[in-house]
């Protein structure tokens, strides 16, 4: 090694001086053969100039290894000689070298956007310490979707299970926040002491909540605020703590401020209030409203605490000592999954099935720039043989266009940087709450390295592998400019790399003509009542004024008769939740005539209470029965159920005369069913429509339901959202001047809200599906071209020799479609099993969906035949005689 | 001819030995290194002069040669070596490893 240090310090100390240096070598080898000449002179032989040239060798030969010696890096001499030759070469060609390295750029900028998505949403470990031992605890029946948790069964499990350090609950919502009097509406979480030491997480200032804070008896007095809440909303001022804020009317004390990125399910939690139990619910084992997040023990495992789960379920009922609405292990029980893919959900699909797409458009454009070398390649024969016979070795060559194809990929990888930074910031302004942490999607470390790797790779090996062939071919065969040899050979290599490349593209393309068809499929589906022409906005009634059912009801009329009267608008209701986005909250439920099945109970998946006007402003039918009359705001209980409901718990009797209650308390008294609803698709527009009752939210006036709570208005009106604000803010402002109006909008930008998934998943796909098309079309015209133009002397002697234009046209033409016909074939094929995958993914609309693959076959013979025809034209307008004279 | 050649093939792989043996007795330029060489080899040895420049250089950035320029006899600029502390140890090493191998060559050669 010393010796090593020492030979770098000499040639160190040579390159600082490197005139001298260079000039020493000289002066070394001019007075060896100076002495030598004398020498000979002296004994007399003749010539003695040539005969010490000759004693001493290859002069030249000598000079260059002495000067190779005394290199530093020898190799990087000839590497800069390399890449100086390259960018010359790319200079004299550059349409063809922007060709490459836009669409190489495109490739693998696609490919980077979407695995910075795949980077940070799948791969990296939620923000908490330890995150992978963090479970999601959700409850399931016999319905599909996973549901909340009621505290008793929260306590309980608590209390039972030995594989989690601790278990914590919350539950979400939003609240109007007001410091220094500029309200602003924010989402909550209500979380108990246990919930924060579960996530353990501490504060970036202050403290905790501690246990007292979140008992549910005494005000609760203390917020903990978000870290972006507390820089908007305080200008991040650091005397914080002990500050005082309202929420929803109450003032609490601001004990602590949260870390930056802190945040649970993604829901962007801005404020954290102690919960998230009231008075009301912690005896009540059917109000499913906690979420739970627990931390598995150290060393325990996933599989430990599910088997844990399920011997405590067999035996739930005889453990806490309960035998009515308790786990079992067919009915309704507890199930866990790791929060990191409670987070992601399905998103997690759509994110590999993009990053699918986006590696098959990275192929594509490798065969292009393959097809695209490869062609060129041809083209340099000649210099290649000139090369050769100057004594370039093959290995130098190969490096050469090595070189030549790094250069390439990396000034694409460099661009595909710029894409894939631009491209990101640009979905995520147009789809900011499409996917789960977008907030923590960014081109880090790990993604710049898989570009440049990618980008190696694809220049190394599509770089270089078809020019191994090439290489060795003997140079005299090349430099015979007679010998068309081979030509099939080489033909059939670039021909087969552009039926792959468009086979490929297909496979994209067809997918995106499913996700068209999907989002078509959804935008047109029924949700069961009328949706455009309606206005909706919502009121947050805070607790501290509306504290029993009167003053809410009293208000809700008022502001109901004040809005009627607002010139445009037809009719007026409201609910206590919008379809179609609202939570699956089975409820246990008492439902007279109906025994459910062993061990289970009757559930209603939705529950919803109206104002008066409700299927008439929304426009839904009412298939048997009758809807809610003026009456019944103050008449006997009555109810309106859906058909499901219907069907479900009186199959075959007539519902009419039913009777069924809010909840199942032995004290709650009986509905009577009046009338039956058509299904409305409550909880996304793709899912079934579930059980699902209404009652008038008058009736409660003599409940002890507490006022307070979120309650949404909606108007049928000839108006749009944005003319109706100032009367209904005016309204409003009669009604209760405290209440701010709450996402005022149509009914149609709620239902685009449901379809922002489809919509970003298509956008994307649907880009990448053009992308690929456009690349495919690019190389098909650009091999085209090259084939015309290497087939000059042939047409035009065919041409001399009687031939039509058409004739040369429609050969040109003939061998494009040709491949393009071939790679339609594959692909289709290809897509028929690929798009398998996506089928989860796909609405209304089966992977083998003949209408798009007929679009996407018309669609690409279009394109091709748009690709083919320049370089047919131009085939067709070669004059025989400069193209028989040329060369 | 034909011996010459053999003898030269041979001499490359000792070259290096050859400038060591060389050096040890001091300090000599390029030129002065061949001529010894070759009347020490009782003029058998003649190599091609040039390859000797490249293994002077190697030796150099080997660290076993130290190169110095001086005054030639003629009063000329000529480039000096000399053996290195480094250079002194490989001799003598080098020696000992060529004696053993020509000695187990010369017993097989004369083992008939």
């Amino acid at each position: 090694m010393p010796e090593r240090l020492h030979a770098v310090w000499l040639r160190l100390r040579a390159l600082l001086r490197r005139r001298q240096a260079a000039q020493d070598v000289e002066d070394e080898l001019a007075f060896h053969l100076e002495m030598r000449e004398r020498q000979l002179r002296t004994s007399g032989a003749p010539d003695a100039d040539a005969r010490a040239r000759r004693q001493f060798g290859n002069v030249t030969r000598i000079r260059e290894d002495l000067h190779e010696a005394w290199q530093l890096a020898p190799r990087l001499g000839h590497a800069a000689r390399d890449v100086k030759y390259a960018v010359r070469t790319l200079r004299r060609n550059p349409g063809f070298a922007t060709i490459v390295v836009v669409t190489l750029g495109l490739g693998i900028g696609a490919n980077s956007a979407i695995f910075a998505a795949v980077n940070a949403i799948l791969l990296e470990p939620l923000r908490y310490p330890d995150a992978a031992r963090l479970m999601r605890i959700t409850t399931v029946s016999t319905g599909p979707d996973p549901f909340s948790v009621s505290p008793p069964e929260y306590f309980e499990f608590t209390e039972l299970n030995r594989s989690f350090s601790s278990v914590g609950a919350f539950r979400v919502g939003e609240a109007n926040l007001s410091a220094n009097d500029r309200p602003r509406r924010v989402k909550t979480a209500g979380v108990d002491r246990a919930l924060l030491e579960t996530l353990a997480v501490p504060p970036a200032l202050g403290r905790w909540f501690r246990t007292e804070d979140t008992r549910s008896n005494g005000p609760a007095t203390v917020v903990l605020l978000s870290d972006a809440q507390w820089r908007t909303t305080f200008g991040g001022r650091p005397d914080i703590l002990g500050q005082s804020v309202a929420i929803d009317g109450v003032r609490r004390e601001i004990v602590g401020v949260m870390p930056a990125g802190f945040d649970l399910m993604d829901h962007g939690i801005d404020a954290w209030l102690p919960g998230p139990f009231n008075p009301f619910n912690r005896q009540n084992r059917g109000n499913h409203v906690l979420q739970l997040v627990g931390r598995l023990k150290a060393g325990t495992t996933e599989a430990q605490a599910r088997g844990e789960l399920a011997s405590l379920t067999a035996t739930w009922g005889a453990r806490v000592g309960q035998s009515f609405h308790v786990f079992t292990p067919e009915g309704h029980r507890l199930q866990i999954e790791p929060l990191h893919q409670a987070v992601v959900g399905s998103a997690a699909r759509t994110i590999w099935i993009l990053q699918a797409a986006a590696s098959l458009v990275l192929l594509v454009a490798c065969a292009n720039f393959g097809a695209l070398l490869l062609a060129r390649g041809e083209g340099r024969r000649h210099e290649l043989a000139i090369r050769t016979a100057l004594g370039a070795g093959r290995r130098r060559l190969l490096t050469q266009f090595a070189t030549e194809g790094l250069l390439l990929a990396l000034l694409g990888a460099a661009l595909a940087i710029a894409l894939a930074v631009g491209g990101l910031r640009a979905i995520t302004l147009a789809f900011p709450d499409s996917l789960p942490r977008a907030a923590e999607v960014s081109i880090d470390a790990r993604v710049l390295g898989l570009t440049l790797l990618v980008s190696l790779v694809a220049g190394i090996v599509v770089g270089v592998a078809p020019l191994w062939r090439l290489s060795r071919r003997d140079p005299r065969e090349a430099l015979d400019n007679g010998a068309r040899v081979s030509t099939s050979m080489r033909h059939r290599v670039r021909a087969g790399l552009i039926t792959a490349e468009i086979a490929l593209a297909i496979v994209v393309v067809i997918g995106a003509g499913l996700l068209v068809r999907t989002v078509i499929n959804l935008q047109r589906l029924d949700p069961g009542f009328e949706r455009s022409r309606l206005v909706t906005f919502a009121l947050d009634l805070p607790v501290a004024s509306y504290q029993t059912m009167r003053p809410r009801v009293v208000m809700l009329e008022r502001l109901r008769q004040a809005l009627l009267s607002v010139p445009g608008v037809e009719r007026v209701s409201g609910m206590t939740g919008l379809p179609p986005h609202r939570p699956y909250e089975p409820e246990t439920t008492a439902v007279a005539n109906y025994t459910p099945p062993e061990g289970g109970s009757a559930q209603v998946d939705y529950r919803q209470r109206v104002a008066l006007g409700y299927f008439e402003t929304l426009g839904i039918p009412i298939v048997a029965g009758r809807p809610f009359v003026e009456t019944d705001r103050i008449g006997p209980a009555v109810a309106i159920v859906n058909e499901t409901l219907a069907r479900t718990f009186w199959n075959g009797r007539n519902p009419i005369g039913q009777q069924i209650k809010w909840g199942d308390s032995a004290r709650a008294p009986w509905m009577t069913v009046v009338g039956v609803a058509r299904d409305v698709k409550q909880n996304g527009v793709d899912q079934p429509a579930g059980t699902e009752m209404f009652t008038l939210d008058d009736q409660f006036l003599a409940s002890n339901f507490a006022g307070g709570g979120a309650f949404n208005l909606v108007l049928r009106t000839t108006a749009t959202a944005a003319a109706l604000q100032p009367a209904i803010q005016q309204a409003v402002k009669a009604a209760d001047p405290s209440l701010p109006v709450i996402r005022l909008r149509e009914m149609s930008e709620v239902f685009d809200d449901a379809l922002r998934r489809p919509r970003l998943l298509v956008t994307l796909f649907g880009g990448f599906a053009g992308l690929a098309l456009i690349i495919a079309a690019v190389g098909v015209y650009a091999v085209l071209s090259h084939v015309v133009s290497e087939r000059r002397r042939e047409i035009g002697v065919r041409m001399t020799l009687g031939a039509h234009q058409t004739t040369m046209l429609v050969d040109v033409l003939g061998r494009g479609l040709r491949m393009a016909m071939a790679g339609l074939a594959i692909g289709t094929v290809a897509a028929l099993v690929l798009t398998r995958a996506m089928r989860t993914l796909l609405f209304g609309v089966e992977p083998a969906d003949p209408l798009t693959l007929l679009v996407v076959a018309a669609g690409l013979v279009g394109v091709a035949t748009l690709a083919c025809l320049v370089p047919a034209l131009r085939a067709m307008r070669v004059d025989p005689l400069t193209a028989l004279r040329g060369e | 001819m034909g011996a010459d050649a053999e003898a030269a093939a041979l001499l490359q792989g000792t070259l290096e030995l050859l400038i060591l043996r060389t050096l040890a007795a001091g300090e000599k330029h390029g030129y002065e290194i061949a001529e010894w060489i070759h009347a020490a080899s009782a003029e058998t040895l003649s190599v091609e002069e040039g390859a000797l420049y490249p293994a002077l250089h190697r030796l150099e950035l080997r660290g076993l040669l130290m190169a110095a320029w001086d005054v030639s006899a003629n009063n000329r600029r000529a480039k000096y070596y000399r053996l290195t502390v480094a250079g002194r140890r490989r001799l003598k090493e080098s020696t000992g490893s060529w004696r053993r191998a020509s000695a187990a060559v010369n017993r097989i050669l004369e083992a008939t």
